[in-house]
Order: structure tokens, then C-alpha cells, then sequence
């Protein structure tokens, strides 16, 4: 096939802009992020996965008394359900969010502190914890 | 003092008073061959000194308190390693101290808490050679040293503690898998040639030795090589501590059966159950005895009954028939949902 056939042939084959009622796509900054803004989106929250997990495994980090950290009991994050938050917590009463229910862990099962709101330590914790159940379905208030 | 544990015993542990008893180990008697008889199971005590945290030792005591009163009294109470948190002499001789308050013997193997902090060498002045075995009624009883694991903590010049932390986290990354090891099987190897295969045998560990969840370090590299040991005898069943929680598992002939902790329940891990296992009802986060207990082991003929007596729940018994029959018989009760 020459060249000049081939080119026509292709644009014929091609709609026409706007002409089959298809817009082009909107080109805006937020919508269309290069590899670069997703790259660094993504390490960012690897970041703090990375320090949700280091602490979830260090009693000294997380202010623990007796020793124990929060994978004791929970191994490779297991039974602590972040998507089933925010839920009614029997024990303080209310309804918790996840942040709430790590508090009680580290209050009544590793005799610390609770960590205050804005606390990195915290934030990290949850974040590592929502990372684990990436995927599921969210079902808050799930038993 | 809740679930009516003793406050004295308590007291005097805590503060650390000398008790007069020795540890027992036995000198067995054998009786009758093939009359049923009865053991007692304590497990995973994961003891900590008791103004760093008291709950295990109150616990452990009340376990204690549930197997003195057991009416007939059992014949020896096997122990399936954990008896401490951290490994530190103090952890470790508090729990030879606790174990001494039992009114029947105890055999014990070591678990890895109880192990890494100074490569057994506490333990041992303790409790004796990792490995043991002796006879009793007719069975061939064999404690098997199995938390092994290949060094880690050199090359990466970690601390004692260190070690032991890491040894000790189920889903540690730096640490290979536990392994029973050559020197443990070889000596397994040589104590069984000297067991006519018509002889049942009971082998308790602390890790499970078929393959089971190895992402958090719930089972034995090598476990197969050490269960082809036990494949002539006519029954063997093998006893685990580690997994703190209901699980039964049979291979061939030999059944398996998961011991309950004391101290606390660990969930049930991703990458499913082997086939005749009965999940326990997920533990109430807000009970801290819930999913812990202890138990019995009912012995006829070589067959293993297990009995495991959930504190807050009512007592789950898994037969030998249940796992010799395939499932068929004697199913346990389900759960009403299953873990999440």
C-alpha cells in the first residue's frame, strides 16, 4: 500500500473531534498527574505504612510497660479490621474510629498511654492498619 | 481476686518468696496398659515478672488452680513451651516456681520467648535437656525441642534482647523458619528405634510440625522429616503449643492437636485450615480470658481425646474418633461466624 493511501484510509478510519458526539478528554493539572505525581503519591504513603508498621512492632515506640507491642497479638496486622470502623466499641461506650480503638489497645492491653489525635505515631499506626485492608469492602459498624 | 485465684499463692509469687516444693520432675510408675488415664495441658503462660505485667501470672495460676482440682487427679501435666515473655532468668525461675505449685508432675519443652534471649542456657540449667522422652501406661511419651532457627542475629551484630524480640515476633522479617534440626532429629531418630512400632506415641512440641501458616512462623521447616519418624508407629499424636488457639489436624495415622493458651488468644491465620479443623468462635477483645484456657488429654488404648477448657466458653472435646473417622463422628460444635 503507498503511503498517501494508508494516511487516508487512517483518517477516514479515525471520528472526527466532536463529531460522533465524543469530547475530547478535559486536560486539567489535577486530573491528568504524569508518572512523576504518581510516583510520588505512592511513596509518600509507603512512607508512612513503613513507620505505621516499625511501630506496630515496637513496644518502646508505642510507649508500651509491659513489653508487648501491637503484632503480639495481631500478626501481620490480623483481627484489627480498619474497614469495619467507625463501629460502636462496647467497652468505651461510643461509637470509635479506628484511632480510638488502637488508644484502648495500647491503654488497656499494653498499659501506655493513649496517643493524642494529632500524634504522628498515631496517624501512622492507622494508616499502616487501613493499608492491610486494602480492597475490601467497607462495612462500618461490622462486628 | 477474680476467677477465684488464690491471693495468697499470688502474693507469694509475686514478691518472689522461695516455695518449699522442688520442681517434680517424675519417676513413673507403670500401670495397667490400655486403662484409660487422664493428663493435664497448660501452655504459652508467656510469663512476665509481675510489676512489669502481673496478668499472665494471675492467669497461669488460675490454670493451675483448675488442674489441682481436677477430681480423679491427672497422672503428669504436659507443658508446650512459653512459659515466659522476655527469657530472663527471673521470668524463667518465677515459671519453675509456678510450674512447682502443680500437684501432679509436669514435662515441659521450651518455646521460642523462652529461648532466645540467651540460647536456652537458663532454661536448661532449669528444666534439663531440651529433648526428652519416657514411658507411662504403655505409651511412649517424647518432649521435642522445636524452635531451632538458623543464626540471624550475627552478621547483623543484634543484641541479646534484640535477638529475642525479633526470634519471638511471629511475623518477624529478618529470621528464617524454625526448624527442629538435625541434632534434635537424629536424637528422635535414635530414642524411637528403641520403641516396638506397636507402641503408641505421644510427642508434644512447641511448634506445629506440619506445615501451617509459615508466613507467621506457626510451623517447622522440617517438621515433615521429623513426622516420617513417627509414620510406622500404629498411633502417634503429636501435642502443640505456639498457635494459642483451637486447631486438629490428622496426617496419615497421626492426629494432631493444637493446645489453648493462657495468656491470650491469637486469630486464626490467612491461607486457610487444615481440612478437620473446628475454629473457636472469634475471642471477645473486651474479656481478657477469652479463647484462653487449659485442658485434658483422656488417653485409651494410645488414642488421644483432647479436651480444652475455654475459660469463658463452654469446653470443646475433639475425639480421636472425630480424626480417625475423617470428620464423620464426633464433630465439634462450629462456630456461630467464622473468623474475619
Amino acid at each position: 500500500m503507498n503511503a498517501p493511501l494508508a494516511l487516508s484510509l487512517l483518517l477516514l478510519a479515525a471520528p472526527a473531534a466532536g463529531d460522533a458526539g465524543v469530547p475530547p478528554p478535559q486536560h486539567t493539572l489535577y486530573g491528568d498527574p504524569s508518572a512523576r505525581d504518581d510516583f510520588i503519591a505512592r511513596q509518600a504513603l509507603q512512607r508512612v505504612t513503613d513507620e505505621g508498621r516499625k511501630l506496630f512492632h515496637d513496644p518502646q515506640g508505642l510507649g508500651s510497660t509491659t513489653g508487648a507491642s501491637c503484632a503480639r497479638c495481631h500478626p501481620g496486622a490480623a483481627a484489627t479490621h480498619a474497614e469495619s470502623y467507625p463501629k460502636f466499641h462496647r467497652d468505651l461506650q461510643r461509637v470509635a474510629l479506628l484511632r480510638d480503638a488502637i488508644n484502648w489497645c495500647l491503654v488497656n492491653s499494653a498499659r501506655g498511654r493513649a496517643l493524642r489525635d494529632d500524634d504522628p505515631r498515631l496517624k501512622a499506626l492507622e494508616v499502616y492498619l487501613t493499608v492491610q485492608r486494602a480492597g475490601l469492602e467497607l462495612e462500618p459498624g461490622k462486628r | 481476686m477474680r476467677h477465684g485465684l488464690d491471693r495468697r499463692d499470688f502474693l507469694r509469687l509475686a514478691a518472689g518468696a522461695a516455695l518449699g516444693a522442688p520442681f517434680g520432675l517424675l519417676d513413673i510408675a507403670t500401670a495397667a496398659e490400655g486403662a484409660p488415664f487422664r493428663l493435664a495441658y497448660l501452655s504459652d503462660t508467656h510469663l512476665c515478672e509481675a510489676d512489669v505485667d502481673d496478668r499472665p501470672l494471675r492467669a497461669a495460676l488460675k490454670a493451675i488452680a483448675d488442674i489441682n482440682a481436677l477430681d480423679p487427679r491427672p497422672d503428669l501435666v504436659l507443658f508446650a513451651g512459653d512459659l515466659t515473655e522476655h527469657g530472663s532468668p527471673a521470668e524463667l525461675e518465677l515459671g519453675r516456681r509456678v510450674l512447682a505449685k502443680l500437684r501432679a508432675p509436669v514435662k515441659l519443652v521450651a518455646g521460642e520467648h523462652d529461648w532466645y534471649l540467651d540460647l536456652g542456657a537458663a532454661w536448661q540449667r532449669l528444666f534439663g535437656p531440651p529433648s526428652h522422652s519416657f514411658d507411662h501406661r504403655g505409651i511412649h511419651f517424647v518432649g521435642l525441642h522445636s524452635v531451632g532457627e538458623a543464626d540471624f542475629w550475627t552478621g547483623r551484630g543484634l543484641l541479646a534482647a534484640e535477638r529475642q524480640r525479633e526470634a519471638a515476633s511471629l511475623d518477624g522479617s529478618l529470621r528464617g523458619p524454625f526448624e527442629v534440626g538435625d541434632a534434635q532429629r537424629r536424637w528422635l531418630a535414635a530414642d524411637l528405634a528403641r520403641v516396638a512400632p506397636s507402641t503408641p506415641v505421644v510427642l508434644f512440641t512447641h511448634v506445629p510440625l506440619f506445615r501451617y501458616a509459615p508466613a507467621w512462623h506457626f510451623s517447622a521447616a522440617d517438621g515433615a522429616d521429623a513426622l516420617a519418624l513417627l509414620r510406622p508407629f500404629r498411633r502417634a499424636t503429636v501435642l502443640h503449643g505456639h498457635t494459642h488457639q483451637l486447631l486438629c489436624h490428622r496426617d496419615g495415622r497421626i492426629d494432631f492437636h493444637g493446645l489453648l493458651s493462657t495468656a491470650w488468644p491469637l486469630p486464626y491465620p490467612p491461607g486457610g485450615l487444615p481440612a478437620l479443623a473446628v475454629q473457636m468462635t472469634r475471642p471477645d477483645p473486651f474479656d481478657p480470658f477469652d479463647g484462653c484456657g487449659d485442658g485434658q488429654l483422656v488417653i485409651r488404648d494410645g488414642a488421644v481425646d483432647a479436651v480444652h477448657n475455654l475459660w469463658a466458653r463452654d469446653a470443646i472435646t475433639v475425639t480421636a474418633r472425630y480424626l480417625d473417622s475423617d470428620g464423620r463422628i464426633d464433630r465439634p460444635p462450629a462456630p456461630p461466624w467464622p473468623s474475619y
